[in-house]
């Protein structure tokens, strides 16, 4: 009850308003541009709100979040590239959709479905946070180094080609993570002399390196290739026969909350899980799937955005971040001094709230946005690249300067870029990378304060594995590691023949 | 060996194999260098060495994986295709660019540099058309300055 009224009163508060609205125009204009990703002006976010409120800084970032996800339908539907990855299933029905002719009927389900979707993602937030909170309790050391673990081969095993690949990726993460004064001898490590590192690898020129940086160098090696834009009809779509596809949609916001709150999952895999699904439940769609059936196109906005209220349940009660948007909103927390986990919605409720409301906010702005603003920015859409890329590099160097004002962020923010576009290149996915970062030295302070604990103990093996959540987690860790390794694919494959054809 | 060697997972992780072996053998080194002074299980270089190890047998099995690929005939196909050198050529000439324009910032200051940095780079990625290079490049700092310099207080290199 005072969550809920705690909710409300961000609702009536208009400078709260007005950082969410801003957030959610930035996000309409960063989602819809193909080449500007919600993680990356997240990122550059977390530089500009450094100085800012803690609540402001919230707001703005709930609001790009949100909407940032949704607009990454608008360039799917319009021009048939995606503006995030979550919106790559939205172009196998949205785009055929705007080539009959369909691009406004398509847009007004996106936005419909984009709102159930967020609306369900956040509710479940908010009904789960505090049992969840109650369980994380009762966790030990040893259970919050598995659980990042466990992410960690989670994230690797859904979002790279390879497993092994993003096992590894994740541990390139972790050793940045390691870079800098020990916290526990207050020594410097991994440093190799240089001065600038004795205070580690600053996070936010890391993630603007990763995340926008290597978009620019990735466009400028594919080649500045620009889109054909739809045009679009304002017909007449009564809402009834939009809402005609609630019930699914709301089977398909259960699956984007789960998968949403898998540590690493995220949008992508959602989307194309409740994709799956509409195939497998819907006996007559309108068209057939691949064609332009809306139902498909449902289904994918319903679950991408679900995930937004799933990703954040791991990262505020656990300090675990969902997805990479909220790894880095796990990183605006650490600059402002917030501490996310068990104890977080008895410390910092406000917080809590904040980032709800500005959820809910969010939403309502989606809901204007997409159906008054977005079918007029399909122009904009299309900004040459050869003009936009050059401005993204600007707003790179802007963002990794002004956490720390030093210049070396600039040196870190285009060696992490470098980084990145590599990793990419050869297949590794960087999303790992994100949260070995981030987690890596929660990773390392839990893992020798149960190693040191358990020293001290009759039987160490026992003390470190022998309770009930310690067990679970580390089954389940093993379970993901085992069957994700190559060496049991090939059983399976062998096993199954023709599941694997 | 010719044909291993232009496998793209092998290569791969020849490269991992490498960098985790390398980490991991300063790992040991700072340990045992540190072990003098502190308890093994209090050494900074613990975590560090646990994470080079496992690294160096991420390797191992990508190696193990390209070894397989090579002997099945199951290469991804990607290694038949040709190298774009032209792209690499682009990325390094805006990666160079970049560190320029870091270098030039303490010394121009943001707008002078920034306007400096737009036009070639605007030019590089394309765009030919004279009036439409200076309108970005005289703009477009102006208008990032207003914005996070007086709008939004953001420090400016």
């Amino acid at each position: 009850m005072d969550i809920l009224q705690g909710v409300l009163s961000y609702f009536v508060n208009p400078q709260f308003l007005l950082y969410v609205f801003l957030g959610s125009v930035a996000g309409l204009f960063v989602g819809a541009i193909p080449g500007l990703s919600v993680s990356m002006a997240t990122a550059l976010l977390v530089s500009i709100t450094y100085t800012w409120q803690t609540s402001d800084a919230l707001a703005t970032i709930m609001g790009v979040y949100v909407v940032g996800v949704f607009s990454g339908a608008l360039s799917a539907i319009l021009i048939n590239i995606p503006g995030a990855p979550s919106s790559v299933v939205t172009t196998l029905d949205g785009y055929p959709m705007a080539r009959r002719g369909e691009a406004f009927k398509a847009l007004k389900y996106a936005t419909v479905y984009s709102f159930v979707g967020s609306v369900f993602g956040l509710l479940v937030m908010a009904l789960l946070a505090r049992p969840i909170t109650a369980l994380a309790l009762k966790f030990h050391p040893m259970d919050y180094f598995l659980l990042a673990f466990f992410g960690l081969a989670t994230v690797g095993g859904l979002t790279s080609h390879s497993f092994v690949k993003g096992l590894f990726s994740a541990l390139i993460g972790i050793f940045f993570a390691m870079i800098g004064m020990d916290s526990v001898m207050g020594t410097p490590r991994l440093t190799f002399g240089i001065q600038n590192l004795k205070a580690g690898i600053s996070t936010v020129p890391a993630l603007v390196g990763l995340f926008g940086f290597a978009e620019v160098l990735s466009m400028v090696f594919d080649g500045i290739r620009e889109g054909d834009v739809n045009e679009i009809h304002q017909d007449n779509v009564p809402l009834r026969e939009i809402l005609r596809q609630l019930p699914h949609s709301l089977y398909y916001c259960l699956i984007g909350t789960l998968v949403g709150a898998l540590p690493g999952a995220g949008g992508p895999v959602a989307s194309f899980l409740a994709y799956g699904q509409a195939k497998r439940i819907v006996r007559h769609p309108s068209r057939p799937f691949g064609d332009g059936a809306y139902e498909g196109l449902v289904a994918s906005e319903s679950a991408n955005n679900a995930c937004i209220g799933g990703a954040l349940i791991p990262m505020l009660t656990l300090a675990i971040p969902g997805d990479a948007v909220t790894a880095i909103i796990l990183s605006v927390f650490y600059i402002h001094g917030l501490q996310p986990g068990p104890t977080f919605l008895r410390m910092g409720q406000a917080h809590f709230c904040e980032i709800l409301a500005g959820g809910f906010v969010g939403c309502v702005f989606l809901l204007l946005l997409g159906f008054l603003v977005a079918p007029r920015i399909s122009r904009l859409i299309n900004v040459p690249k050869r003009i936009l890329m050059p401005i993204v590099a600007v707003l790179c160097v802007i963002g990794a300067y002004a956490c720390n004002k030093r210049l070396f962020d600039i040196g870190l923010m285009i060696l992490f870029g470098v980084l990145g576009f590599v990793l990419r290149r050869r297949r590794f996915s960087t999303a790992p990378v994100t949260l070995g970062l981030v987690l890596g030295g929660m990773m390392d302070s839990n893992f020798r304060r149960a190693v040191s604990l358990a020293s001290t103990a009759e039987s160490p093996l026992k003390a470190l594995f022998w309770r009930p959540i310690t067990m679970i987690l580390l089954l389940l860790t093993v379970g993901t590691l085992v069957t994700n390794s190559p060496a049991f694919k090939r059983w399976r494959a062998k096993r199954h023949p023709v599941a694997k054809a | 060996m010719k044909k291993l060697l232009r496998n793209h997972t092998f290569q791969d992780g020849l490269v991992v194999t490498m960098l985790a072996l390398a980490f991991l053998i300063h790992a040991i080194v700072q340990f045992l260098h540190m072990s003098a002074r502190v308890a093994w299980i209090m050494s900074p270089y613990l975590f560090p060495m646990i994470l080079g190890a496992m690294g160096l047998l991420l390797g191992l099995v990508i190696l193990y994986g390209g070894i397989r690929e090579v002997r099945g005939n199951t290469d991804t196909g990607a290694e038949k295709a040709c190298p774009d050198r032209l792209g690499f050529l682009r990325v390094l000439v805006v990666i160079a660019l970049t560190i320029a324009y870091d270098a030039l910032l303490p010394r121009l200051g943001f707008i002078p540099a920034t306007m400096l940095f737009l036009a070639v780079m605007v030019c590089f990625l394309g765009e030919r058309r004279w009036y439409r290079i200076l309108l970005i490049a005289v703009i477009t700092p102006l208008v990032l300055y207003a914005i996070f310099k007086l709008g939004l207080n953001v420090r400016l290199p």
